[in-house]
């Protein structure tokens, strides 16, 4: 079975995190993804849309995907001040104020970049489907 | 839809120091604010104990962590400790990931925090329980 791949589903990031969830995990269900790797994915973009809220201009969208491979979720904000240097290797201290987000993502996701243009930051979240 | 978590005192007369919450519903980064208030307007001065029983927490974001964080670093200030129960698997993943797990004393249910408690000789058992 292979599900067309064009098929692109988009969110506002709005206040409302609970129904951003909520749409997500029903997406990523019907993607082919089970058990804790939603539940991966859902903590992975709930990051991402606290981090547009906070440093992103506050406003931005998600829009999720299948390539074939992979489930990919893009969330993109309207500052564009996260850049791919932000992207964690290390596990920010326990006092640090900011980081965890990312660092997050970077443990429960697959493949996690980012790219910066034209006043735009767009983080890319990718999860391996199950084989068919 | 957004987020909603709960908050319920359980008192327990054997620990009058010791002031034990149950969370519901999901926590996140639009209410972590609010139940951080509420959780310290519950915390009396006297408070030496805090037993969290996340059970029936079936989400918690980072910045919910890090508001339990917050809520550890009152009541350790004042010499008392804080425990978590009933993390399921998904909150406990996000504990683990974060580092923040080895802030909290960590027991599988509200019973054994609460009987943890009572076996330990602190502060807790009062003079007034004597």
């Amino acid at each position: 079975m292979f599900v067309s791949t064009d098929w692109r589903e988009h969110w506002p990031i709005t206040a409302d995190l609970a129904l951003l969830r909520e749409q997500l995990h029903q997406h990523a269900a019907d993607a082919g993804l089970t058990g804790e790797r939603i539940d991966d994915l859902v903590i992975s973009v709930n990051e991402a849309a606290i981090n547009v809220l906070e440093h992103g201009g506050g406003s931005g969208s998600v829009s999720a995907w299948n390539d074939g491979t992979h489930l990919v979720v893009e969330v993109a904000d309207t500052a564009g001040l996260l850049t791919p240097q932000d992207l964690r290797h290390q596990r920010p201290s326990p006092g640090a104020t900011r980081g965890f987000g990312l660092w997050v993502m970077s443990q429960l996701c697959d493949e996690v970049a980012v790219d910066q243009e034209s006043g735009r930051s767009r983080l890319q979240l990718r999860m391996r489907l199950p084989a068919h | 839809m957004t987020a909603a978590v709960s908050l319920a005192t359980y008192p327990d007369d054997t620990l009058p120091q010791t002031l034990i919450l149950a969370l519901e519903g999901q926590l996140d980064y639009t209410n972590a604010e609010q139940l951080r208030e509420r959780a310290v307007h519950l915390l009396a001065d006297d408070h030496r104990s805090l037993i969290l029983d996340l059970s029936e927490l079936t989400f918690c974001d980072s910045t919910g962590i890090r508001i339990l964080l917050a809520l550890r670093t009152l009541i350790t200030a004042r010499g008392g400790s804080i425990s978590v129960a009933g993390l399921g698997p998904r909150l406990l993943k996000i504990f683990q990931v974060t580092g923040l797990v080895q802030f909290f004393a960590v027991q599988p249910t509200r019973a054994d925090a609460v009987a943890l408690l009572r076996a330990a000789p602190s502060a807790d058992q009062s003079p007034s329980a004597g």
